[in-house]
């Protein structure tokens, strides 16, 4: 009943498949974030297709993209733009940095400094970039991915909890299965076609969608599943912290946003359990993510 | 299903009680407080306040007129309450009630015509004189109720305002009240329970706002009936009951049918054809067999020659039965009223209900008449010894009104004398049944000397001459003897399980008395028409004269074979009538049966009982305020839950934590045939319960789903 699709929606979502293999969901997931107006965490081993699901996603969607390749020495100017002083004007004229693009690629955030990162991730949190007392809008819409190695590997810094809570969603693309592979071997697939493919929507359509999106149906029952589902992460000792009001704010709008990719015009709590993984895991804490959130899903009832 | 279950409930849309809107108001007049808000158009009491000229809060003037909808819709629902009476008031004073109804009626169109001034007491002098005078002056219970519904009838002409409209229809409740005062039966009670209804929902039509249809009018007075549904039960149960009833109601002593005091030729036979019930009786076990059954009622000892009497000295009572042998039967017996004082027994009773007197000729007398229905119960046996006969007793059983004459005497000589006196009896049988005696219902008149003249000339009578002659020849011959009136037979209600006696099973038979035996019961009716007994003693009811006719001169046989042949058995009429019968008989057993005695009895058991009642009286309370505590299910997820319980007694249960679409995904895989069931069901839930979809419309329309799925 629910895998149905918005018949706007379904174009993009064929296109975004075409592109990267085998990931229905985690493409679902990415679109559904973007929708959500919220920002995309990919958590992953390089190689498996991140850049070109951000490639994708700006391409398809018309945007502007850029990629920015975090390194330890990569400053917050490098990211948010300067200030550099005018000699003909005789003033000081703004630069802005790769970060005044529509859709931002932020590539293995977790290399930069936390200085770095805090810098980016402010700059998404409040939808614009203040230097020296000037304030300056970032585009609309504005959609962060970022990417990030899984911690093990060296000399990396990795994002604490306040940050994290930044991102709406934070997924991992895995390895294609075997018959995706196979696909993608046999040269279907990747950014080749990519660049064959035209735009499927405007930045117009998007922010469009994402005021459908907010203006969805949640109704009483559903409220109380997602604060029965904060609370029990709150309540039950089981996990490092408990979901936060933003989180809660963060997982509703992410089912909204389920939901309309669904075609639905209310949520249901299927919508909730869909994209909870994905909000919820990387809030949560522990070393068992992503059990920990479907452990969270069993315990509570759906009203 | 814990915490959430409760939550859920509390973003219920709480739906506005129907008079919810009209509470508070306090301080103000009926129609004040009824309408807080100015009137929309067609409001029930129409008007409007103005503030008296002193300005205090409360000195309201109140100007109004009645919408003349609902006033129609009072109107006729008054006439549906009043509307028993016709059966039971003097003419004139129903007739006045119609007038001013008609007037009033009237009225609603042309205001003008209604009286007003000087002539609505000049109206009601007279209407009370008519009641009056037409009652002769007597205050009886006719003139009581005559001049209340009069009174009603009256009070519709100055119909005018919101307080009228409520006096009115405390009237008309009134009105229907009196109507048990006189027909208690069941169709009674249940014209009277709509009759409540109607005109309480003609109040609710007053009060309420718009004008309302019949479906959500139903579901208002249901709400202001059914509370007092449970006080009526108390009260039933529990109000002191006088003895012998709330009111000895006047009734006229001939207005039924039934035995007279004395036996003379055509006393039984009138009654042949009435289909009224006489009494019933419940067996505890089986009946008698038809053969045994012979109600006694009377006994008449003394002959002038054309009528037979009851002796006086043999009425006064006895201290106790004689005692008996042989099989006993026990039973109930309720006697409708026959405003005589004879009780009914199978034979000879052999217990004295304490109801009545047993007189030493072995009938039950009741203290009074019967003018209302009495219920006894009673035992009998086969066989009784009977202490000898006194020497009044035996003078009594042998009087004649002269001595008989040489044809007579002639007669009893031919057929063997009196020394043996079941033999003569049994010869005079035999002579009935072999000298072309007949049993007819229209036998010609009889000469000078009855007896003589149906023995020796017309020879067709029915019980009554069969019973008379043979007690006359007995007595001629020296054989105590004497006349038995009541009922023979009696009808096994199929659907009731009690014996039903009508009034066409009256009959006469003797009592002849036997040395070392007692009296022993000889029916001279049974020697001459022995199909014809046998019928009646197990018919449902009276036979028409034709049928009789036949059934004197046939074979049982032949005559049940004709019977089948033509479908008696299995007519409808029959069989509702019969079930009708059933439920009167309960009505009056449990109902109107429940008298001081009953109340007593269930006082008592009470009595014995009643710390272990108190405790689950409480026990129910507190239930009930912890369920009303935790919030009651909206029918919307009453209505799921039931889908639940039925896939659930089906194996298959819903996890807490699934959701309805992925449950009924897994419902669909398991039981593919009722796929399209499981996803409407689902569909309708899910869309009103977190789409934005009507909870009532979606729960009615799932109940309904449900109720056509049936797995």
């Amino acid at each position: 009943m629910s895998v149905d699709t918005n018949p706007e929606l379904r174009p993009l979502l064929a296109a975004l498949e075409e592109v990267i293999l085998g990931k229905e969901r985690q493409i679902r997931l990415a679109v559904c974030c973007l929708l959500a107006r919220g920002h995309l965490l990919i958590e992953d081993i390089p190689g498996v297709g991140k850049t070109t699901l951000s490639q994708a996603l700006a391409q398809l969607l018309g945007l502007s993209h850029q990629r920015v390749q975090f390194t330890s020495d990569l400053l917050p100017a490098d990211i948010l733009g300067a200030a550099i002083y005018d000699e003909q004007e005789r003033a000081f004229r703004f630069h802005p940095g790769p970060i005044f693009h529509q859709v931002v690629l932020a590539d293995e955030i977790n290399r930069a400094s936390p200085k770095t990162q805090s810098a980016l991730l402010e700059a998404m949190e409040e939808g614009r970039v203040s230097i020296e007392g000037e304030t300056h809008p970032l585009p609309e819409p504005f959609f962060v991915i970022a990417t990030q190695n899984p911690f093990h590997q060296h000399g990396t810094f990795p994002l604490p909890e306040s940050q994290l809570d930044r991102f709406l969603m934070r997924i991992s693309l895995g390895y294609p299965d075997p018959r995706a592979e196979r696909r993608l071997l046999a040269g279907e697939g990747g950014g080749d076609v990519l660049r064959g493919l035209p735009p499927c929507a405007s930045g117009g359509k998007l922010s469009h969608w994402q005021e459908e999106v907010t203006a969805l149906h949640v109704s009483p029952p559903l409220l109380d599943y997602v604060q029965a589902l904060l609370r029990h992460s709150r309540e039950a000792g089981e996990y490092q912290s408990g979901l936060s009001p933003r989180a809660g704010l963060g997982l509703l709008r992410a089912a909204r946003a389920w939901a309309f990719l669904a075609g639905r015009d209310s949520v249901w709590p299927d919508d909730v359990r869909a994209v909870l993984e994905a909000v919820a895991a990387h809030r949560l804490g522990g070393v068992a993510l992503e059990s920990g959130a479907r452990r969270l899903l069993e315990a509570v009832a759906v009203p | 299903m814990t915490e959430t279950a409760g939550s859920r409930q509390a973003h219920e849309p709480v739906s506005p009680s129907p008079f919810g809107r009209e509470a508070g108001g306090e301080g103000k007049t009926p129609l004040a407080s009824s309408t807080p808000t100015p009137l929309p158009e067609g409001e029930g009491l129409r008007g409007r306040t103005k503030s008296a000229p002193d300005g205090k809060n409360g000195g309201h003037a109140i100007v109004l007129s009645l919408d003349p909808r609902r006033l129609r819709f009072l109107l006729a629902v008054l006439l549906l309450a009043v509307l028993p009476h016709l059966w039971h008031l003097h003419w004139s004073h129903t007739a006045l009630f119609l007038g001013f109804w008609a007037w009033r009626r009237l009225g609603i169109a042309r205001p003008r015509l209604l009286p007003r001034g000087v002539w609505l007491p000049l109206l009601t002098l007279s209407a009370a004189g008519v009641v009056i005078v037409t009652r002769h002056g007597a205050i009886d219970l006719t003139t009581s109720t005559g001049l209340f519904v009069a009174g009603l009838g009256l009070k519709l002409m100055e119909l005018k305002s919101g307080r009228d409209v409520y006096f009115t229809v405390l009237l008309g409740w009134f009105v229907i009240l009196t109507q048990f005062l006189y027909d208690q039966s069941l169709g009674m009670a249940a014209w009277a329970l709509a009759g409540v209804s109607l005109l309480t929902a003609a109040l609710v039509r007053f009060d309420a706002a718009g004008w309302l249809g019949w479906r959500r009018l139903a579901r208002h007075v249901a709400i202001l009936v059914a509370p007092a549904v449970p006080v009526m039960v108390l009260l039933f149960l529990f109000f002191p009951r006088p003895q012998g009833g709330f009111i000895h109601l006047p009734f006229g002593a001939s207005a039924r049918t039934g035995l007279s005091e004395v036996m003379e030729p055509g006393a039984v036979s009138r009654l042949a054809a009435s289909a009224e019930v006489a009494f019933r009786v419940d067996f505890d076990g089986a009946p008698p067999p038809p053969a045994q059954r012979y109600w006694r009622a009377q006994v008449f000892w003394r002959f002038d020659g054309r009528r037979w009497l009851a002796h006086p000295a043999m009425r006064r009572p006895a201290p106790r039965p004689p005692p008996g042998g042989g099989r006993e039967w026990r039973y109930q017996v309720t006697v409708e009223p026959h405003h005589r004082r004879w009780l009914f027994s199978l034979g000879t009773p052999a217990s004295i209900p304490p109801e009545a007197v047993l007189t030493r000729d072995g009938v039950l007398l009741s203290p009074d008449p019967l003018d209302e229905r009495i219920r006894y119960a009673l035992r009998s046996r086969e066989r009784y010894r009977f202490s000898p006969l006194t020497s009044l007793e035996r003078r009594a059983a042998l009087q004649l009104p002269a001595p008989p004459s040489g044809r007579i005497q002639a007669l009893v000589a031919t057929l063997g004398g009196g020394d043996d006196p079941e033999a003569f009896a049994a010869s005079v049988l035999a002579w009935f049944r072999d000298r072309g005696f007949r049993y007819t219902l229209n036998p010609g008149a009889l000469g000078g000397h009855p007896v003589e003249s149906f023995l020796f000339e017309t020879r067709a009578g029915f019980c009554e001459h069969y019973a008379s002659a043979f007690v006359y020849l007995m007595r001629a011959a020296g054989i105590p003897a004497r006349i038995v009136g009541g009922y023979m037979g009696g009808f096994v209600n199929p659907r009731g399980g009690f014996l039903e006696v009508y009034q066409a099973n009256a009959h006469a038979w003797a009592e002849i008395w036997v040395e070392g035996k007692g009296w022993v019961r000889v029916d001279p009716t049974r020697a001459v028409a022995p199909a014809y007994v046998e019928q009646v003693q197990s018919l449902d009811e009276p036979l028409t004269e034709s049928a009789a006719e036949r059934l004197t001169r046939s074979h049982p046989e032949a005559v049940r074979k004709e019977e089948k042949k033509a479908g008696i058995q299995n007519d409808w009429p029959r069989r509702v009538r019969i079930l009708l019968s059933a439920i009167d008989h309960r009505w009056h057993l449990w109902v109107l049966g429940y008298d001081r005695r009953a109340q007593a009895r269930l006082l008592g058991w009470l009595g014995e009982r009643w710390p272990g009642l108190v405790l689950s009286l409480a026990g129910l309370l507190a239930w009930r305020l912890r369920r009303r505590a935790s919030p009651s299910p909206d029918p919307l997820t009453a209505a799921y839950d039931r889908f639940l319980r039925r896939l659930g007694r089906k194996g298959l249960v819903k996890a807490g934590a699934e959701t309805p679409a992925a449950f009924a995904r897994r419902a669909a895989r398991t039981f593919p045939q009722w796929a399209e069931q499981i996803d409407t069901v689902t569909r309708l839930f899910l869309q009103a319960h977190y789409g934005r979809g009507d909870r009532r419309r979606a729960a009615r329309a799932l109940q309904a789903a449900l109720r056509r799925w049936r797995p």
